[in-house]
């Protein structure tokens, strides 16, 4: 079992958002949640990150039951790709020592190949203030490309493609392919047709899950 | 202004931050941004400093003029030496 969920209630002071949630998902399975925007699905991403810590219940992701540990099962791409104010190297690495053949199958598995070698910096091109000197598609690619560096068990996208056109979607999609190849993933979105691929959809309403 | 954008991108960019491990680096790059800021302040402050000499050098003039021109008349005679006190005295004539 790579996701297990038992349980699982969370809530922001007084407002309950997930409510007595429990999930099994199988490692190399891939699940989609889709529910309503405020219904709670980033809440429960963050949680399966290891970004908050379940009020009750209990959250195992690869075996991991601290949010540390899972943290360190976990990728995630989120909606609004957040860079770092450093260079593409920076991004992708984090600061990890990182071999360049490894950062270049990176950009090749995001489809960044082709527009860094038309930089002047190549890899060290500074992305600017919260990703300023780079388009939303390219902002994107690069979070794609960094959590396929990371090379984590489990990918967690959190409306990963809402905020991109029609071609820049395609060309993230495709990217998002290469990244979830042989992982258990976990999509949420609010737009059903973004979680096409998914052997799995739930939906999240009232901060329960329910089958689709 | 650049210490505040750097601190509302670091507000972003928190979850990212922790999930990929990233302190050290985000650290590294608060440390360069302070000390470009450090950088940029001290050249401002010495860049201020040299106009405000300046500016007290050249509010000076119209009291060396009132010396230089007083002085001459006052030697020529063509002038009384108490209106050119007065004027020397008065407080706006002084530079601030």
């Amino acid at each position: 079992m790579s996701i297990y969920i038992e349980n699982l209630t969370f809530a922001y002071g007084k407002n309950l958002v997930l409510n007595n949630i429990n999930l099994a998902v199988e490692t190399g399975e891939s699940i989609g949640i889709i529910g309503m925007s405020g219904s709670g699905k980033s809440t429960l991403m963050k949680l399966l990150a290891g970004l908050y810590s379940a009020q009750r219940g209990i959250i195992e992701v690869h075996g991991a039951c601290t949010p540390k540990d899972i943290r360190k099962n976990v990728a995630m791409v989120m909606q609004n790709a957040m860079l770092f104010p450093a260079s593409i190297r920076e991004n992708i690495t984090c600061g990890h020592p990182m071999s360049d053949e490894k950062i270049w199958q990176a950009c090749e598995a995001a489809q960044l190949t082709g527009w860094i070698s038309l930089l002047p910096d190549k890899l060290d091109t500074f992305v600017g203030e919260r990703g300023g000197k780079v388009s939303g598609g390219q902002a994107q690619r690069i979070a794609i490309a960094r959590a396929i560096a990371k090379d984590a068990p489990v990918v967690l996208l959190d409306e990963a493609t809402s905020a991109l056109d029609d071609d820049t979607c395609n060309a993230v999609l495709s990217a998002l392919k290469r990244l979830t190849k042989g992982k258990t993933v976990v999509s949420v979105s609010h737009r059903p047709e973004a979680l096409t691929g998914c052997s799995r959809i739930l939906r999240l309403e009232g901060g329960r899950l329910y089958n689709v | 202004m650049k210490m505040n954008g750097f601190a509302d991108t670091l507000i972003t960019v928190f979850p990212v931050i922790r999930l990929f491990d990233a302190e050290a680096l985000i650290l590294s790059k608060y440390n360069t941004t302070l000390e470009e800021w450090e950088r940029a302040s001290l050249l401002e402050k010495r860049r201020r400093a040299k106009l405000m000499s300046l500016s007290a050098l050249l509010s000076c003039i119209p009291l060396l003029l009132l010396f230089l021109v007083g002085g001459i008349q006052i030697i020529q005679d063509s002038q009384q030496l108490a209106p050119y006190m007065f004027l020397l005295i008065c407080p706006g004539t002084f530079p601030a």
